[in-house]
């Protein structure tokens, strides 16, 4: 870091001028984001603080992966993980212990990034992870097996993969080795373990390469699979820890083992990972499924509020940033013009996506520590301010230059011409293009669910990962976004309406 | 001493030479109207006496301060000199009130209650005061110039530039602006005013400018200008055409 080169340097000062800027928006102090980051000074420090209570254990996990983890209809996270990280930390002597719902895919790049202080989530114990971050002993053992509809009988091998649709779950273990050792599957890579059971199940995919346990599970839960062939590999599960915390992972370890003396470990195995008999052939549901809405209702709600949120602050950063970026694009001086155009150019040049994972894993390593929320909120209002910029600059110019004159004959200065007599008949000229950017907005913040934000969106994939009714939550939380964008397309109209009285 | 003098100021767009060379000088209360061709020049003059052209070379002084390029000291001067537009530029966002209100509050601090009173006062001289909460859209081009005077007038100038003012109006309504500018002609005000308005020229300037080629091409008293005895060749051309 020391020698970087300037020009990141000076990156790294601009975004660290805007990420305060949201952070007075949200109230977060950098001191504050600070202090619940890493902490890479006094050895053993971090496992002092989590036994004091000073700090908590942040547990990254997908829980959409019963029975390790899944979330219950209240929003609860549920599964022998979660029960079995309580119990160790418990026995560790860890006072406080939360859970953060993140795509498995994120955990290790999370845990590196220190966004969170452990990965429990179905994890396997592999070379290549253990190069960049530690693991606990092994808690429970697996494996990959293969799984296929109820119906299918062309698979009862490996070999029978070949030139097959294979799905996996992006990130895990069975991507790795079936390119090793199947090259010839075509393999569909799906982001959640539900949509991994349902593409075989539906038929999109011929075959489910994935952990034995998980696929047993599904299989107690909702039939429609079944297990084929022998287990393909012979694997264990670890929690996974950055390597900076050895004295937690140790902490850990002796934890485990107390609880493999004590028998409260196979307790807890029994609960989780034997069928529960009866519930296997699961009837056949209606195609539309109020029942599944309804009784999720409350984690909707809450994701609901938790989108509402991210536009609403998204939506003042962006007209902060926009009008900021405008008046820069418009300016007198060179360097600020040349900064508005560097600003839009670049951030409309580049996937959003691509910059919300920059903002949320890649800025740590500058040591930038954002929590997701502002990183969220921040990388929506860079995002959407770029084209409000544009939307500013082109409603400024398109204002007869005979305004200005007459202001200025008056002996108004440039400011207050434009800030009285230019920027207000601009601003309605800009409401139309303003309502298109925020409805744009709105449908962006579905994206904000990868960094872990529970919005929405990511309520809508946790309640299909255990009702496994994909068509009625997507068609529900799709016609929630189409209230929102509608609610500000109107009210756009609206303020329009009630300010062109002069036109 | 000249209230407002320029001193060879010339103005090239690229290679084009819109002024070649103007000295110019008015005293305290007299009109002078600028007349001329299309093209000639007229108007790039008028708006670089208050700087809304920046002349490419020479100087302009106004009240015994030259009119330089730093911003501060130019908003200072101009806010001396009234400006009327030939599209009249009123602020379509605010009433016609609001119009003539604005720069006194915003340039010369007076508060809303001051502004206002003076405001409406000035729009009862140009006969707009039943119309001060309209918007201009809901005001005839007349209407409009009158507003925008009243609101060049609310600055308390010392001279009023007034660049074609008529041209873009219905016939039938141009005597209504005209009559408000002879008034104010009348009661003393210092006027540069172009205009394609002969009648006006004759009647009511003290001076006739004739601007032709980017040069003045003729400076004299509307009853020399307009008599038969002229013969400057380019002004008889000029006049045969528009009378």
């Amino acid at each position: 870091m020391v020698r970087a080169p300037l020009g990141r340097r000076r990156a790294a000062a601009v975004l660290a001028g805007l990420v305060t800027c949201v952070m007075l928006l949200t109230g977060v102090s950098p001191a504050a984001a600070k202090e619940n980051g890493q902490d890479n000074g006094a050895q053993g420090g971090k496992l002092e603080r989590l036994r004091s209570g000073q700090a908590t254990l942040r547990v990254g996990t997908d829980a959409t992966f019963p029975p390790f983890e899944f979330t219950d209809a209240k929003g609860h996270k549920q599964g022998f993980d979660i029960e079995l990280v309580r119990a160790l930390a418990e026995r560790a002597g860890i006072k406080k212990v939360s859970f953060t719902q993140m795509p498995f895919a994120n955990i290790v790049p999370a845990l590196q990034a220190h966004q969170v202080d452990m990965g429990a989530s179905g994890i396997y114990i592999s070379d290549e992870r253990s190069r960049v971050i530690d693991f606990t002993d092994v808690y429970y053992p697996g494996g990959l097996a293969m799984f296929v509809a109820e119906k299918n009988d062309s698979v009862t091998s490996l070999a029978d993969l070949a030139g097959k649709r294979i799905a996996v779950q992006v990130g895990t273990k069975s991507v790795e080795w079936l390119k090793e050792h199947q090259p010839r599957a075509h393999l569909i890579t799906v982001q959640t373990n539900e949509q991994m059971f349902s593409a075989a199940r539906l038929g999109q995919a011929d075959a489910v390469v994935t952990g034995a346990p998980a696929g047993q599970y599904f299989i107690a839960q909702h039939g429609g699979l079944k297990q084929v062939g022998k287990r393909l590999t012979d694997e264990n599960y670890g929690y996974a820890l950055p390597k900076s915390d050895a004295a937690v992972t140790a902490a850990f370890n002796a934890a485990l083992q107390k609880m493999k003396d004590d028998g409260s470990y196979t307790a807890l195995t029994k609960k989780w990972f034997e069928a529960k008999s009866g519930s296997g052939a699961k009837k056949e549901q209606p195609l539309l499924n109020p029942r599944t809405i309804v009784d999720s209702w409350g984690q909707i709600q809450s994701g609901l509020l938790v989108s509402i949120a991210v536009i609403m602050m998204s939506l003042c950063l962006s007209l902060l940033l926009g009008t900021a970026g405008g008046l820069a694009r418009l300016s007198g001086l060179m360097p600020l013009r040349w900064l508005g155009s560097a600003y839009v150019s670049v951030i409309r040049g580049t996937p959003f996506v691509v910059q919300l994972f920059f903002v949320y894993f890649g800025l740590p390593q500058l040591g930038l520590q954002l929590p997701p929320m502002v990183a969220g909120v921040l990388a929506l209002g860079l995002y959407s301010g770029s084209y409000v910029t544009e939307i500013f600059r082109g409603a400024v110019q398109s204002v007869d230059r005979g305004q200005i004159e007459a202001a200025r004959s008056c002996g108004m200065s440039h400011a207050a011409a434009m800030r009285h007599v230019v920027i207000p008949q601009a601003f309605l000229r800009m409401l139309p293009p303003l309502g298109n950017e925020f409805v744009s907005l709105t449908k962006n913040s579905a994206l904000v669910s990868f960094i872990t934000i529970g919005e929405l969106f990511m309520v809508g994939q946790t309640i299909i990962s255990r009702t496994f009714d994909a068509l009625t939550v997507y068609l529900f939380i799709g016609l929630l976004y189409y209230i929102l964008t509608n609610i500000i397309g109107f009210a756009t109209h609206t303020i329009e309406k009630k300010m062109a009285v002069y036109v | 001493m000249a209230l407002l003098e320029t001193f060879e100021i010339t103005k090239a767009y690229g290679d084009h030479q819109v002024l070649r060379g103007i000295d110019f000088a008015i005293e305290p209360g007299q009109v002078v109207a600028v007349i001329g061709p299309s093209g000639g020049g007229k108007s790039t003059f008028l708006r670089c006496l208050n700087q809304m052209e920046r002349p490419t070379t020479g100087r302009v002084v106004f009240a015994g301060e030259e009119l330089s390029a730093t911003e501060s000291n130019l908003d200072r001067l101009r806010a001396r000199m009234g400006m009327v537009f030939q599209q009249f530029n009123l602020f379509p966002h605010m009433t016609a009130l609001r119009n003539v209100v604005l720069p006194q509050m915003n340039v010369l601090g007076r508060t809303r209650e001051e502004a206002e009173r003076r405001g409406r006062a000035l729009l009862e001289q140009v006969g707009m005061l039943a119309k001060a909460d309209s918007y201009p859209n809901r005001l005839s081009g007349g209407q409009k110039q009158r507003v925008a005077i009243a609101r060049a007038l609310a600055m308390d100038p010392e001279v009023m530039l007034f660049d074609e003012p008529t041209s873009a109006l219905d016939p039938e309504v141009v005597h209504d602006v005209l009559d408000v500018m002879t008034d104010l002609a009348k009661d003393g005000m210092t006027m540069v005013v172009v205009t394609h308005e002969m009648g006006f020229a004759r009647k009511v300037a003290d001076r006739v400018v004739f601007i032709d080629g980017g040069k003045i091409a003729a400076d004299l008293p509307p009853e020399e200008f307009f008599s038969d005895g002229n013969d400057n060749e380019r002004i008889r051309t000029f006049l045969a055409k528009v009378l």
